[in-house]
């Protein structure tokens, strides 16, 4: 059960631990190639494996442990510019009807410094710069790139970028624009590491999601990028089918009892797109590794799907890419479904069936919940 | 393309002081000041206009919170001790410097599941939310939604916070109900003097801001023809008409 426009992805870029580029990104999936590593530019301040990104592949001779938004800027120019490129976005759609929504919640973090920097005292009033603004990084690229349309900076934890995703699709969905990039960002820095590592929920070891001895988080950072489009029916591709968002309304961190929040925003996204849960081919859930979701997000799966055969949890490859990942395992879920059967990652039985489809989990601090799913055609 | 409607509004000031029923609530106390001008503005909101609350669950209406500089204490706090090598980093402050964490509070509050999405659009965090809210339902993907700006002030003290709330949606829902007559979202190639505008629209123009961000209400009422220029060229103007 279609609706008259689809929304297709028609461009994707990404530079990860996984790697920059489409064939690193696919083997490492294939294989289950895990890009997280105690040897990393924050070993200064933490012994926990990162899953860094390889500045070097995009031209940095080192990344600035202190340098969050430079390389957030830089990394969003480099990837846009080549994503950009190939789709021929700015020619194929007039500059007013294209929307950029970013997902992120690591940028201006940087401002807040420069600003302490400033101060060299403890402030007593909050001194106001642009670059403590979430939305900087949207502004940056605004400022470099003819985006004339609307944009907007989603910020709600590890629901960011899939925040951003929503809001595309229905905005594409409902004639607002013609043409979305969606990017989502985090990039490691020390609020961050010393934030979660106060929560004390960071593994000092490689993370296991959904693994009976699994002990917390590794942290990563990602730029992640894809081009939504409405696109006709029938036509080969990566579709957006469905999606659903709520809120636990029940705890600041913790996930409801039993994941009843979870199953009702999966079992709501399989409603929303006329599917049933056998219809699912491969599942990317929110998997985080820590005790608390992956208890509650695996009792949600199981009453949902049953099976764990279709599950891929892949934080046990990148680590957590916070805000960022809602767009990257998009990514990932993508080119799961559209490598197939025979390619599919180790150990995963991926049902054949056509056509593909797959849904992708996003929980967030404040309980921000969101299940996309997709549907990749031949 | 529907109608849209602007039915309800509130704005509040903590610096003007907290109703003691709202001050007892057992979340309140470990709130930040943000999270409580979000609380107090919502539960202004319904006492101004009540029943909205109710109607707000009947239709299962989104909220789309926004800050330019969202919970400013909290990332300050946690920075200061980064900043100072004083870690390790207080959890409570972690977990308030996120954008939505007045969200979580308002969701745990109501117990409202509805979506709620938490944006950050600078000097039009506002402006830029009303659109979206706006076109969403001027498109049907809903039917009505909660707008909710607000910005920790620290004016005369650390505590300062301000909120508004603003409820839209496809239908009037009282003769006080005013109708979005004209909205867009354009760019100028190269930032030049003020574009033409109507004789009674207010103009909030970023370059003369001191990286303070607009308001949408003002002395409690909707400002009803706006034009917004930011400086990279980004002009958003709304109008609303009386009914």
């Amino acid at each position: 059960m279609f609706n008259a426009d689809q929304i297709g992805i028609t461009g994707w870029a990404l530079a990860s631990g996984l790697g920059c580029d489409r064939a690193s990104v696919h083997e490492s999936l294939q294989t289950d190639r895990r890009a997280l590593s105690f040897e990393h530019r924050f070993r200064e301040w933490l012994h926990c494996p990162l899953g860094e990104i390889p500045w070097h592949q995009l031209g940095f001779e080192r990344a600035d442990p202190f340098g969050t938004d430079l390389l957030m800027q830089e990394g969003c120019r480099i990837l846009f510019d080549q994503m950009q490129q190939e789709t021929q976005l700015f020619h194929r759609f007039s500059a007013e009807r294209i929307g950029l929504f970013v997902g992120t919640t690591t940028s201006g973090i940087r401002g807040f410094f420069r600003a302490l920097d400033q101060q060299k005292s403890a402030p007593t009033s909050a001194p106001l710069r642009a670059d403590m603004q979430q939305a900087y990084l949207m502004n940056d690229l605004i400022d470099r790139f003819p985006f004339h349309g609307p944009a907007w900076t989603l910020s709600s934890s590890c629901a960011a970028s899939a925040h951003a995703l929503v809001l595309a699709s229905d905005a594409l969905q409902n004639h607002m624009i013609d043409a979305a990039v969606v990017i989502g960002v985090d990039i490691l820095n020390l609020v961050t590491i010393f934030g979660f590592d106060a929560l004390q929920v960071l593994d000092h070891e490689l993370c296991q999601p959904f693994k009976a001895e699994r002990n917390g988080i590794n942290l990563a950072e990602v730029i992640a990028m894809v081009q939504l489009e409405r696109t006709p029916v029938g036509q080969s591709g990566t579709v957006i089918r469905g999606h659903h968002c709520l809120s636990e309304a029940h705890h600041m961190t913790q996930p409801a009892p039993h994941g009843i929040w979870m199953q009702k925003t999966m079992e709501e996204v399989l409603r929303k797109s006329g599917l049933r849960a056998a219809d699912i081919s491969y599942i990317n859930p929110h998997g985080t590794a820590t005790e608390a979701n992956d208890r509650t997000e695996g009792e949600a799966l199981a009453q949902v799907f049953g099976s764990e055969r279709r599950f891929h949890p892949t934080k046990k490859l990148t680590g957590h890419t916070l805000g960022a990942s809602g767009v990257f395992e998009l990514i990932l879920s993508h080119l799961v479904l559209e490598a197939g059967e025979a390619n599919s990652p180790t150990h995963l039985a991926l049902q054949p069936s056509k056509p593909r489809l797959a849904l992708s989990n996003s929980f967030g601090f404040g309980g921000a919940n969101v299940s996309i799913i997709i549907e990749h055609h031949l | 393309m529907k109608n849209v409607y602007l039915n309800a509004w509130e704005s509040v000031d903590l610096e003007q002081g907290i109703d003691p029923s709202l001050s007892a609530l057992p979340l309140f106390r470990r709130m930040t000041p943000l999270q409580k001008s979000v609380l107090l503005a919502v539960w202004s909101l319904n006492q101004r206009w009540p029943g909205t609350l109710e109607r707000l669950q009947e239709f299962a209406a989104p909220i789309y919170f926004t800050s330019a500089y969202g919970e400013l204490g909290a990332m300050l706090r946690v920075t200061q001790t980064i900043h100072a090598q004083q870690w390790p980093v207080s959890p409570k402050d972690f977990q308030h410097s996120v954008l939505n964490a007045a969200l979580a509070y308002l969701a745990m509050s109501h117990q409202w599941h509805q979506p709620a999405f938490a944006i950050s659009g600078g000097f039009t965090a506002a402006d830029s939310s009303l659109f979206l809210a706006t076109q969403r339902i001027a498109g049907g993907t809903e039917l009505c939604n909660v707008l909710v700006h607000a910005g920790e002030t620290h004016r005369n003290s650390v505590d300062g916070a301000q909120a508004e709330v603003l409820i839209c949606s496809d239908q009037a829902w009282s003769p006080l109900s005013y109708r979005l007559a004209k909205q867009s979202w354009t760019r100028r190639d190269k930032v030049g003097p003020p574009l033409p505008h109507t004789q009674a629209a207010r103009i909030f123009r970023e370059e003369a801001s001191d990286l303070t961000v607009p308001w949408l209400l003002e002395d409690k009422a909707p400002i009803l023809h706006r034009h917004i220029e930011t400086q990279l060229g980004q002009v958003l103007v709304t109008e609303w008409q009386k009914q």
